[in-house]
């Protein structure tokens, strides 16, 4: 019964989200909430929006309006809360954004012993355990610049992962990496999603979203406009927008 | 707030390293006479062959500090930064072949006169004739920026006057033609003259009916009274006991034909 | 006339004025590197106020020659009632001088770092100091070489200027001989060529280090 109470706690709730850069409006009010161990796959045109609403929901981007409430906790804009917000929230960039001067292991610790305070012998143990599990081990000590697109990233998932976050955003990762290895990647979330961690994919991967995802929302030009099971929405799409958006990508 | 933090600590880091650096302190030595010159001013302030500073005013400057008790301490610095080290306490005094003038005297405070200079002008009398200041009408006259020589040189009438930062650079361009001429103190220019045969040197007193014979001043602060009158009462005993004269017949060749009093 | 005996026989006086120079430099471009870090740093993410003398200060110093600024520092300092002998004034009115100047040399190297690399460490929950700290200023490393020594060398040639706050460095030492010997031409040369032993190794190490970065 605790547990029931427990898990249907909202983790995250989007209420009304606005975003603009100067006079251009990116997000115009999108509402959605997630709950623990929901995988939600974003998907839409480019423009859409998507990839800034990720952004905003980690504060990387400051909302113009709305409201976010994470783990029952409002988020303003008050420095000490921001950061706080961050070290439970994961991010993997389309760019990986690996630190290219660190060692796949250091980049893999650095978080937990900067942020966290965690001893350094302690931290780059787990970080070990982290890069098996990416199946980077063999990879420990070398710098990005000698991996590839696909190593980097799973380089990228590790250290976030690190910090044991509570959710973790995923903004295109595979939009950067040469087509024959994107599955390397494709198999760590998979793995994850399927350990229950929660995760919000921005993604073109229909594969991946119909094999992972419980939920798809669909975006343009700023505004959710259709959302369901990945069924419902790949192959009943109600929307024209969706329609056409969803027989362009097939095409591709 | 971890960015306060920061700006809190980089100006503290910022605010030491000052502060390091001012305590490495200031040595005031009460047993010295502090002055400074710039020793490229022949036969006043210059270097022997082994570039020690030598010259009227140094020599000059170490009988008056012996007669203070005291022992010489020359400073060499570019001449048009004198002032302004004397101003910052650097030393203090200057005594650099400096012509007493009102502008000069509204900054610092002057001795007694030591020195009485005429004005000189150098020539090569292979290319122009002078035998007074008008005959350079329709010439070019190289001086020195800062000196009176300057002030003096533009008194003639139709004349084009080129200032130099120092006087080597003139006397260079007089040297290879370039300029016709070089208006500097008239002990200067013999001296110079001495060595480069080619040249020669005119002395005026007046130019245009104004009278040019200027009077050198050892220069201390303006409210440094009591420095002052130590300084003129040590020049007074240099004369008193004959060795101004044998400093000057030994850097001019003749006998004084002023003396400070 | 160009007489390499001058330059020979003053040897010694002129070395002395070089070893002026060349330790004058070096203490003046350590404490400016240092000063022109933090003013830099202060000037990116010290906050409004902060950023707005910061920028003052690099804008003013930018746009004054040099022998202005060194004789406002020097003769300002005492008006204070801050007298320093003449090594330390020297150093400090260098080192002001040039700090605006390294200010934007890191603002330039720390611009060039992607902005992925700063958004990758607040996402892991980094704050500004701690991103500024571990990624970005390490990355800086290399691309802010070859521009410091850019200005190492530039100020190697600056400290000319102290001749006018009555120190004897390598081109003042090298004007007295000249007025001794009534040959201009000659110390000055041999200054020149001090002057370019001096400077040359930096630029030789600071174009390797050009290319390695590439």
């Amino acid at each position: 019964m605790v547990e029931d109470i427990i898990s249907s706690r909202k983790l995250l709730v989007v209420d009304q989200l606005r975003k603009s850069f100067g006079s251009l409006e990116v997000i115009k009010g999108v509402s959605f909430d997630m709950e623990c161990k929901e995988r939600l796959v974003l998907m839409g045109p480019s423009g859409s929006g998507k990839s800034t609403l990720v952004r905003c929901i980690n504060w990387i981007e400051p909302p113009s309006a709305g409201r976010i409430t994470f783990d029952g906790r409002i988020v303003e804009t008050g420095k000490s809360d921001i950061r706080r917000l961050r070290e439970e929230i994961g991010m993997v960039f389309q760019q990986f954004n690996v630190f290219p001067h660190l060692t796949a292991l250091q980049n893999v610790a650095l978080g937990p012993v900067v942020v966290k305070k965690t001893p350094r012998k302690e931290a780059e143990q787990e970080a070990m355990e982290l890069l098996a599990k990416v199946g980077l081990s063999h990879r420990a000590d070398h710098k990005p610049a000698q991996m590839s697109g696909g190593e980097q990233q799973r380089v990228a998932i590790a250290r976030a992962l690190a910090m044991h976050p509570k959710l973790m955003l995923f903004d295109e990762p595979t939009s950067s990496i040469d087509v024959e290895l994107i599955h390397e990647v494709l198999d760590v979330m998979v793995k994850l999603a399927d350990e229950g961690m929660t995760m919000i994919v921005v993604t073109h991967e229909m594969g991946f979203a119909k094999e992972v995802a419980d939920r798809v929302i669909f975006m343009d030009q700023g505004q959710i406009i259709e959302t369901g099971t990945p069924s419902d929405v790949f192959e009943h799409p109600q929307c024209e927008r969706t329609q056409s958006f969803l027989s362009k990508v097939h095409l591709a | 707030m971890k960015k306060t933090a920061l700006v809190r600590s980089i100006i503290l880091v910022l605010a030491v390293g000052l502060m390091v650096t001012v305590l490495t302190g200031c040595k005031t030595q009460t047993g010295t006479l502090n002055w400074g010159t710039d020793p490229t001013y022949a036969p006043f302030e210059y270097t022997d062959a082994n570039n020690k500073p030598t010259g009227f005013d140094v020599e000059l400057m170490e009988a008056i500090a012996a007669k203070m008790g005291k022992t010489s301490n020359l400073t060499s610095g570019a001449f048009d930064g004198l002032l302004l080290a004397l101003e910052g306490k650097k030393f203090d005094a200057v005594c650099a072949a400096m012509t007493i003038t009102p502008d000069r005297e509204k900054e610092v405070l002057f001795s007694i006169p030591y020195y009485r200079a005429d004005m000189g002008i150098m020539y090569n009398p292979s290319k122009i004739t002078v035998t007074k200041p008008e005959d350079l009408e329709g010439k070019t006259v190289g001086v020195q920026t800062g000196t009176t020589g300057e002030i003096d040189a533009k008194l003639i009438a139709g004349v084009k006057v080129q200032s130099y930062p120092d006087i080597q650079l003139a006397t260079q361009d007089l040297e290879n033609g370039k300029i016709d001429a070089v208006v500097n103190d008239f002990p200067v220019c013999t001296a110079y003259a001495s060595s480069h045969p080619t040249l020669k040197v005119i002395d005026t007193t007046s130019i245009g009916g104004q009278d040019l014979t200027q009077l050198y001043g050892i220069a201390v602060r303006k409210d440094d009274t009591q420095l002052k009158g130590d300084i003129d009462a040590a020049l007074l005993k240099v004369v008193a006991d004959g060795t101004y004269a044998t400093l000057y017949r030994k850097y001019f060749f003749v006998d004084p034909p002023y003396l400070p009093k | 006339m160009f007489k390499w005996s001058i330059i020979v026989d003053n040897l010694p006086f002129l070395l002395s004025g070089a070893w002026t120079t060349f330790s004058l430099t070096v203490v003046s471009m350590f404490f400016a590197t240092l000063a022109g870090l933090m003013v830099g740093l202060l000037n990116m993410f010290g906050g409004k106020i902060v950023g707005a003398i910061t920028r003052l200060y690099i804008e003013a110093v930018r746009g004054t020659p040099a022998l202005l600024l060194i004789l406002i520092v020097y003769y300002a300092l005492p008006i204070i009632g801050v007298n320093l002998p003449q090594f330390p004034a020297a150093a400090v009115s260098l080192a002001v001088c040039y700090a605006a100047y390294i200010a934007e040399v890191f603002r330039s190297a720390v611009e060039s770092i992607p902005k992925g690399q700063s958004e990758a460490a607040f996402s892991l929950g980094m704050s500004q100091t701690q991103s500024l700290r571990h990624v970005i200023l390490p990355q800086t490393f290399r691309r802010v070489l070859p521009p410091l020594a850019n200005e190492f060398a530039a100020l190697i040639k600056d400290t000319s200027l102290v001749a006018f706050i009555s120190m004897q460095d390598l081109l003042f030492n090298a004007k007295i001989i000249g007025a001794r010997t009534y040959n201009i031409m000659s110390p000055y040369i041999g200054a020149a060529i001090i002057y370019l032993i001096m400077t040359t190794p930096v630029m030789q190490w600071s174009r390797s280090l050009e290319k390695k970065v590439d």
